[in-house]
């Protein structure tokens, strides 16, 4: 499933400031596989404290979130509250 | 007062029912965890340590052990060791400190006797001896080229290059549009920046920590606490004594206030640890200025933001250099000022660099909003100063700018459906807008944004033999979301609100859920009702079409009924109570859970519109009237709304006008009691005019995007904004105290800036 990441600024370090990437992934967990095998390092950035927003939807544990061709993917630092 | 655009009629969502535990709270009934008292129970108190900083050489409990009543003494050593890497270790050594104490008022040892005065006596005689260490106190202290660290482990998370030397910075956060700066803020016809500094807040919460512990001697525990989540009490409690979660009961007592400040633990391990060893139930109960010293304040900051504005009002450029400080600990205040500043507002243009440090004081607990009404406090008075310069409405600057569905966040992704403009309207069109103001007054309008979470909930809904019904969440209810739940399974079965019983659940008795923060109980728990009330109605359907006689397809369910809909005869339709009824005959009890994972929580913004009257003489500012409109999405039941917005924004003058934490040189906090912190009663403030804007968040049932926490946000810069439009004097250090304000007039020139 082909889909295009975004990053939040904060996380584009391992992917040589890059901030939108075409990856493959039919889960979130499996796009994250994919991008850590391209930019070694990302994959630990993406994987913890970090939530997905896809199609508008905020997603804070997006690990097994299934994947449409073509989707809108973005990473973004997790939040807390109060 | 509510704005809403066109939405589904519901019958009993927007209504306003008396709410279920409102008697009881009224009447003194309701039980606080203060008021549970066990036979044979114990009292249990903590030793604190004196000093802000040193290193723990000895700790003798002898003396006090062999005091009279004494039951049981416990120290680090009745805990198991943790090391930095610990996925709780922060929490743990905050709990109570291991070799090194970090704040005045960190716990190190208890005491649990038969009387609270034996167990203060014995506290008292606990002898440690300390190795006293500078202790490092403020932002610059901590960043000096030659500060003491705190934590020998502390390597900066963030850092670019990676740190090679441990700091007192745990964590650096960056932002930025990846744009050239220079040549944003070239496109500026005005560039202003402007330095804030603010001090630690508390939480301030009426109701103490307290709870209590009774451990058996099958090494299971119970625990009776006031928590914002009792499942959180439970896990951390777990970890801190090395056992399996199932070996704990965690039982939700009423909760006298939270604010964030609930969200972590502080007691229930040293009473579980005390009760396990004495064999008793041990009750602890804090003190005021234990309060105060040892538990969660808000960070203080150190605030920098340039802004560049076009001659139109529009902004083009914007950065931001946040400190916060976290306490002792490393906490997220920075990372959430950053995601908070510019989020409001189209910048194309930015970089946010944001500093989290740590100094001798308590552990920073979440308050309301973390960290967003510091952000908003400097980001929304600069804003006026940019109108001001431009020579543009300062609402209108916000509306020219503000951000709209399909635009950008900070962090990239679009927003979707979001009502801020729909805010900002709502008060430019409020009589307050365009009312005269009196001799020495002004008026200040501050927005403010906040993200709310989701996370997990869970709900069981049990149909009574009557056709009444029960609602068993795990969701502690800190601002009426009893009745919110009550009012969406009311909706969603057709049964009046009050014949519904909204229960919390403790550890046993529902399923996981997450912590009541994040303005997520009426969103996520309201998410997890509407499941199980959906599956209830599958349910009823089938018992139904069972007592017609008829296939269960063509039995639908309208307005609290099952009504037959195909064509082979006339059927009398069936209500909750007729299926209840026969529940025996149809398929035994009536059943029906909903656990999940909320997606889609949705951002909250408000605008805030505050009058003052300053005194010239004394400095003395009264908020003398105060407009505040939020976004809802919808709201389930707007008193408790307006009550949410009406309390943001008291404690969000509070930390404006008077709140700080005072600590003298050896960082020993000097104001630990509400005679010298001084909170706003109901005398010091006019009444809170609330709109409720309903813009609804598409990805729940009915909209709801959370009101808990977004009110905070914007009374600070509302303050400050209405005390410079009646003084001419801008404040950019917390608390606006009367000291202040007339030091500021003064070197002003005198009242009114004039």
């Amino acid at each position: 499933m082909a889909v295009r990441v975004h990053l939040s600024s904060n996380l584009r370090g391992p992917a040589g400031g890059l901030a939108e990437i075409e990856a493959e992934g039919a889960t979130v967990g499996a796009l994250i596989d994919d991008l850590d095998n391209r930019y070694p390092g990302l994959g630990d950035a993406l994987r913890s404290g970090v939530s997905v927003v896809i199609d508008g939807l905020l997603i804070a544990h997006p690990e097994y979130e299934p994947l449409a061709e073509g989707a809108q993917v973005y990473f973004v630092p997790q939040t807390a509250g109060g | 007062m509510t704005v809403t655009e066109p939405k589904p009629r519901y019958k009993y969502v927007g209504t306003r029912p008396v709410r279920h535990d409102g008697l009881e709270k009224v009447t003194g009934r309701a039980r606080f965890a203060a008021d549970l008292n066990l036979p044979g129970q114990l009292h249990g108190i903590v030793v604190r340590s004196p000093h802000a900083h040193a290193r723990i050489t000895s700790i003798d409990t002898s003396e006090a052990e062999a005091m009279p009543g004494v039951k049981a003494v416990i120290t680090s050593e009745d805990f198991p060791a943790v090391a930095p890497g610990h996925r709780q270790y922060d929490m743990c050594v905050n709990v109570i400190a291991r070799d090194k104490v970090f704040y005045e008022g960190h716990a190190l040892a208890a005491v649990a006797a038969s009387t609270r005065d034996q167990a203060q006596a014995a506290a008292a005689a606990v002898k440690v001896e300390y190795e006293v260490l500078p202790a490092v106190l403020t932002i610059d202290q901590a960043l000096a080229p030659d500060a003491p660290v705190l934590h020998a482990h502390m390597m900066t998370a963030g850092a670019n290059p990676p740190a090679e030397e441990a700091s007192n910075i745990s964590n650096i956060t960056r932002f930025s549009s990846g744009t050239d700066m220079d040549a944003g803020f070239a496109e500026a016809d005005l560039v202003m920046e402007r330095e804030f500094t603010t001090r630690p807040v508390h939480q301030g919460y009426i109701e103490p920590h307290a709870c209590v512990a009774d451990t058996g001697q099958d090494g299971h525990t119970t625990i009776w606490c006031s928590s914002q989540g009792h499942f959180n009490v439970r896990s951390s409690t777990a970890t801190l004594l090395g056992w399996e979660n199932t070996r704990i009961r965690v039982i939700p007592a009423e909760i006298g206030g939270g604010f964030g400040g609930k969200t972590t633990i502080y007691l229930e391990p040293l009473a579980v640890a005390l009760s396990a060893k004495a064999g008793r139930p041990v009750k602890m109960v804090m003190t005021r200025d234990e309060v105060f010293r040892a538990t969660g304040p808000a960070p203080g900051t150190k605030l920098r933001i340039k802004l560049g504005a076009q001659s139109d009002g529009n902004l083009v450029a914007g950065d931001a250099y946040l400190i916060y400080t976290n306490g002792a600990y490393a906490g997220p205040g920075g990372l959430l000022g950053a995601m908070t500043v510019f989020e409001s507002y189209n910048i194309p243009h930015f970089d946010i660099e944001a500093l989290d440090v740590v100094i001798n004081t308590a552990r920073s607990a979440a308050y309301r909003a973390p960290a967003a009404p510091l952000t908003a406090y400097a980001m929304e008075t600069l804003l006026d100063e940019v109108a001001e310069e431009l020579g543009i409405d300062a609402m209108e600057l916000r509306l020219k700018n503000a951000v709209t569905e399909g635009e950008p966040s900070t962090m990239g992704f679009p927003f979707a459906r979001i009502g801020f403009v729909e805010c900002l309207e709502a008060v430019r069109d409020h009589p307050h807008f365009s009312a005269p103001l009196g001799p020495n007054q002004g008026r200040g309008l501050a927005a403010g944004y906040w993200f709310n979470i989701g996370e997990s909930s869970s709900a069981t809904v049990n149909l009574n033999e009557d056709g009444t019904a029960t609602v068993v969440t795990g969701s502690p209810d800190i601002g009426g979301s009893r009745a919110s739940m009550a009012l969406m399974a009311a909706e969603e079965l057709g049964i009046d609100p009050m014949d519904i019983r909204p229960v919390v659940g403790d550890t046993e008795a529902v399923g996981f859920t997450d912590i009541t923060e994040g303005s997520r109980a009426t969103f996520a728990t309201g998410m997890a009702v509407v499941e199980a009330c959906r599956k209830m109605v599958v349910e009823l359907r089938g018992r139904a079409a069972k007592m017609m006689g008829v296939d269960v397809d063509d039995v639908d369910w309208v307005d609290g009924q099952a009504v037959y809909t195909g064509s082979d005869s006339d059927k009398d339709p069936l209500s909750v109570a007729d299926i209840c009824a026969k529940a025996k005959r149809t398929g035994g009890p009536l059943t029906a859970t909903g656990s999940l994972e909320a997606h889609g929580a949705g951002p909250g913004f408000a605008v805030h519109l505050c009058d003052v009257e300053v005194d010239p003489e004394t400095g003395v500012v009264r908020v003398v009237r105060y407009t505040a409109s939020q976004d809802a999405g919808t709201a389930i039941h707007p008193s408790y709304v307006e009550g949410q917005i009406q309390g943001g924004v008291a404690q969000g003058v509070g930390w404006a006008l008077n709140e700080e934490y005072i600590y003298d040189s050896d960082g020993v906090m000097e104001n630990p009691s509400f005679l010298d912190y001084r909170v706003p009663v109901a005398s010091d403030l006019p009444m809170i005019d609330a709109i409720i804007v309903e813009v609804p968040n598409p990805a729940h049932p009915y909209g709801v995007r959370g009101v808990g926490e977004t009110g905070i946000v914007p009374p600070i810069p509302a303050v400050a904004n209405a005390i410079y439009d009646a003084t001419g004097c801008r404040i950019r250090d917390l608390p606006m105290s009367p000291i202040r304000v007339l030091e500021a007039i003064t070197a002003n020139g005198g009242s009114n800036g004039s």
